[in-house]
């Protein structure tokens, strides 16, 4: 009985002991803890991801430039993604210590904190991003906050400039309409120019430690001043590079413009059927590891398999020629740019034309367009760049399929049976015969 | 002597692979298997035509590979299991006894089972070379260097599922006990690596979020297949293909000795067994 009563206990207080846990769970307090956030180099542009406690492996580009900062935040669970989300608005202290690299148990590097800044051109962001460090770091932020202060000014005596010329501009319409004075353009006030907007922009001066290391698995860790290894700071660090570069093509055709697919390899065949425009738009392409590349970017991305490889587009490319050869022909075609002009009325529809500055007002798109008209018909194609030089993995084919003759492919699919019939009657001819004879 | 043994056995093989696959195209089966698995891969290929037409494009590595990886299961499969269910028969009947009795021995009877199965299969597979290179003639498909590679591997799947049937009849001895192992253990394997591509990709990254349940199945799935892939037929075939489109030769060797090592496994287990267990059906 005794007995009885101990175990009933045990298994509510069990319980209990489980509920507890989910609520604490569910409702989790927000709590202080080390984090990492990074600035990591994505294979064309800088971009920030935040490591959380429980994460324990971190991925980056070889050789390339990345940013670790240690800070102390609260963190908190957020149910409808599944994720530790950071508080930094309620802490987002930095932690003094040093960041220490270990490869095969030894310490390899040990890195102190460093000034980094930022900066790109609006206009032109993937080709102006840049990464400033230390010294430089300061003086590319000064010269940021000097460029902003003479873009204040210059807007400031562009306003005052323009306030005096349509003062200038109003008494010189009155004096015109009072004294009925014929004037030329000239007699006019002149209007002040604006100086152009400006297009820099740079993250404030960070603080953080600058990561550049070759390919390999590393492990770091986080030495406060008084000598110990912060709790939580141990992650394993992968480094790696892209497996291959290559150059991809977004395809699509002249019935469905707004849907395009991307042709990654050169083993992949673009049919298509008669009749039909096929437009190609190249770009530069890096195969990753979709594992190690995704989890860089979010390192609590759960979906990524080590197994599986991934093409990452990057910049379009331009200033290219598309040389096409088809049986016998060889021509070679640019990009041209095409204006899409809905069809007039309530049908809906729409025609695909080259684009004439002189009528139409701005351009749908930029492509190579290329013409499949009969079935049976292939095309290969190859980018040149502007000296005419063929370009490593640019080739495809187009296969116009001749889907007219789909019957074929059935009438051989029943051809077996039908030896096989002629086979079984043969056999019991010849089985006959032989009876008879015997 | 033994000069003259190898020969008796040789000749003993030859006259039983002769034997079978005479048999074989006596009967309409065959026949009907591959009008059957050309059907459903003229239907998956037509299907894949008919979304190009209405999609209006289509981008394939190989157009042709989903068709001919169906086309050679389905004859792989039945040879495997025809081939099993004739050895348990000749347990079960006890003409396995009888051919003991001539030049035969335990080794020369299942090779000569085996190299039947292969020669058979080596004319069906003649038969789709020659549907495939029509239809990519009449179709305007491409005809890609690793078509061929495709049909090697084929070939070797094909041998690989002789050798689990040879080896289940070899176990069991028995028809109805060796044909529901193998059934189960056929619809294991297949059904694994099915589900885990199937899964695979139904759980993409742009559209899953973390807390997707169906990351648990795909995770779960994919254990499971990383271990039974170095011991299906289907998933070592698949992957040495998928290798040989990427063009990752070190994976599609790789994959290929695996098939060939463990063909000669299966049947040196299976003569094994059939020695130690002697004449007589289970």
């Amino acid at each position: 009985m005794k007995k009885k009563n101990t175990f009933r206990w045990s298994i509510s207080l069990l319980i209990i002991i489980l509920l507890l846990t989910i609520v604490v769970q569910v409702f989790a307090v927000d709590t202080d803890e080390f984090v990492y956030a990074g600035n990591y180099y994505n294979g064309i542009t800088y971009s920030s991801n935040f490591i959380p406690p429980k994460t324990n492996a971190i991925y980056l580009l070889a050789n390339e430039d990345s940013i670790l900062s240690a800070r102390l935040t609260e963190t908190y669970y957020w149910p409808l993604t599944n994720e530790i989300k950071a508080s930094w608005d309620k802490q987002n202290e930095p932690v003094q210590g040093q960041l220490e690299i270990l490869q095969n148990g030894q310490i390899i590097s040990v890195l102190e904190r460093t000034n980094y800044t930022i900066q790109y051109d609006a206009n032109d962001m993937f080709g102006t991003i840049e990464l400033y460090v230390g010294e430089e770091a300061i003086a590319s932020r000064i010269a940021f906050e000097q460029a902003q202060l003479d873009y204040r000014e210059a807007l400031q005596a562009y306003n005052e400039a323009y306030n005096e010329y349509e003062a200038a501009l109003t008494a010189f319409m009155d004096k015109v309409r009072e004294e009925n004075l014929t004037v030329s353009e000239e007699d006019f006030p002149t209007e002040p120019q604006k100086s152009e907007d400006m297009s820099l922009y740079s993250t404030n001066l960070l603080q953080g430690f600058l990561i550049n290391l070759p390919v390999g698995n590393y492990t770091i860790q986080f030495r406060l001043p008084d000598g110990s290894i912060q709790e939580n700071s141990k992650k394993e660090l992968t480094i790696f590079e892209a497996i291959q570069d290559g150059i991809g093509y977004t395809v699509f055709s002249k019935d469905r413009w707004t849907i395009d697919e991307s042709n990654e390899e050169e083993s992949q065949i673009i049919y298509t059927t008669k009749e039909n425009t096929i437009f190609l738009q190249p770009y530069h392409q890096k195969q990753y590891n979709e594992l190690y590349y995704l989890r860089m970017a979010d390192p609590q991305e759960t979906s990524a398999r080590k197994d599986r490889a991934i093409w990452m587009p990057f910049s379009d490319l331009t200033d290219l020629n598309l040389l096409i050869s088809n049986n016998k022909t060889e021509s070679t075609i640019s990009e041209t740019d095409y204006y899409v002009q809905q069809t007039k009325g309530y049908t809906l529809g729409y025609d695909i034309l080259k684009f004439d500055p002189e009528t139409m007002d701005t351009i749908s798109f930029s492509a190579y367009g290329i013409d499949a008209s009969y079935a049976g018909q292939v095309i290969n194609i190859q980018a040149t760049d502007s000296e005419g030089n063929l370009l490593p993995s640019s080739a495809r084919e187009i296969r116009v399929i001749n889907i007219q003759r789909t019957w074929v492919v059935y009438v051989l699919a029943v051809l077996p049976i039908l030896l096989g019939i002629v086979f079984l009657y043969s056999r019991r001819k010849n089985v006959r015969n032989e009876k008879i004879i015997a | 002597m033994n000069k003259q043994k190898m020969k008796q056995q040789m000749h003993a093989i030859l006259v039983l692979q002769k034997r079978m696959s005479q048999t074989r195209f006596w009967g309409v089966g065959i026949f009907l298997v591959m009008s059957i698995s050309f059907i459903i891969a003229s239907v998956l290929l037509i299907n894949q035509l008919n979304y190009t037409q209405t999609n209006t494009i289509l981008l394939e590595k190989e157009i042709m590979l989903i068709p001919l990886i169906i086309n050679a299961i389905l004859i792989a499969l039945y040879l495997s299991f025809s081939s099993m269910v004739q050895i348990a028969r000749e347990y079960e009947q006890g003409t396995y006894e009888l051919l003991l009795y001539g030049p035969m021995d335990e080794k020369t009877f299942l090779l000569g089972y085996f190299i039947s199965q292969i020669k058979i299969f080596l004319i069906c597979l003649l038969a789709t070379i020659l549907w495939t290179l029509i239809c990519i003639r009449q179709l305007n498909l491409a005809l890609q260097p690793e078509l061929f590679l495709i049909f090697l591997l084929s070939l070797l799947m094909t041998t690989q599922l002789i050798s689990f049937g040879i080896l289940f009849a070899s176990i069991s001895r028995n028809t109805r006990t060796s044909v529901i192992y193998f059934s189960l253990t056929m619809l294991f394997l297949a059904g694994i690596a099915l589900a885990d591509t199937i899964i695979s990709r139904l759980v993409t990254i742009t559209v899953s979020t973390a807390n997707d349940p169906l990351l648990i199945v795909r995770d779960v799935l994919a254990t499971i297949n990383s271990v039974i892939q170095w011991v299906s037929p289907f998933s070592l075939m698949v992957n040495a293909i998928n290798a040989a489109l990427d063009q990752v030769w070190s994976i599609f060797t790789f994959n290929s000795v695996l098939i060939l090592i463990e063909i000669i496994l299966l049947l040196s287990i299976s003569i094994w067994t059939i020695r130690r267990k002697g004449v007589r059906a289970a």
